[in-house]
């Protein structure tokens, strides 16, 4: 399937989400390594379930329609924050309109964890420190 | 021969693709050509094999055999992928 249509399947999709269906996607960005593995992966959404959670991940539509699957990192008033498990910097002020789904399970090969399942929650768990982590790696990389 | 609850034709772009509202599986679609969506609608409509070759008749200037044999293609193609209740 080329990319063209596959953004252009984003109101069937939300159909799909809206009427309890879940949708299969196998995304394509290195965003979220190395929890979600590019190309290989597939990860089934389903409706965002109320209250959002930080941690969890979702399924947004950007203004320019691509699709984005990243952790939630803050929940402001108005406006949510994500970042992908791979990335130093948030993507702030994405509305809650925006929001398309919520990642359920994702499926490696023959295994599938399961949102909610012992290694979903430690990811969740380590993603923020391993981000920061990061960030110290690649400062002290620049001092020398 | 009926097709399965939740499947649907959806026309986006230039393109119709034929999805589960159920379970979409964005990883493996059915895309539909021009006749596709003609045999899919009548399917819809109830038609069987008789039917669909009859619709193929309708509207392409084919003969009777080929039409026949386009339509149980096609019923063949969906019944492989899981589309339809027999």
């Amino acid at each position: 399937m080329n990319d063209t249509l596959f953004y252009k399947l984003t109101p069937i999709m939300e159909e799909a989400l809206c009427a309890g269906g879940i949708i299969k996607l196998r995304p394509c960005g290195y965003s979220m390594l190395p929890f979600i593995r590019p190309d290989f992966d597939e990860v089934l959404i389903g409706r965002p379930q109320l209250p959002l959670c930080c941690g969890e991940i979702y399924l947004f539509r950007r203004d320019d329609g691509s699709l984005v699957l990243h952790r939630l990192v803050r929940i402001n008033a108005d406006a949510l924050s994500f970042r992908g498990d791979n990335q130093l910097h948030s993507e702030n002020n994405v509305s809650q309109r925006q929001l398309l789904g919520q990642v359920i399970s994702i499926r490696r090969g023959k295994r599938k964890i399961k949102s909610g399942s012992a290694l979903f929650l430690l990811y969740r768990l380590i993603a923020f420190p391993l981000c920061v982590l990061r960030r110290i790696y690649y400062r002290l990389r620049k001092i020398k | 021969m009926r097709i399965k609850d939740g499947f649907v034709l959806r026309k986006v772009a230039d393109s119709a693709v034929i999805v589960s509202l159920q379970e979409m599986d964005c990883t493996c679609l059915m895309t539909l050509n021009e006749s596709g969506v003609e045999l899919w609608e009548a399917l819809e409509k109830g038609a069987d094999l008789q039917g669909l070759t009859s619709r193929m008749l309708e509207l392409y200037n084919v003969s009777e055999e080929t039409a026949r044999n386009d339509a149980a293609s096609f019923v063949e193609k969906l019944r492989k992928a899981g589309l339809l209740d027999e």
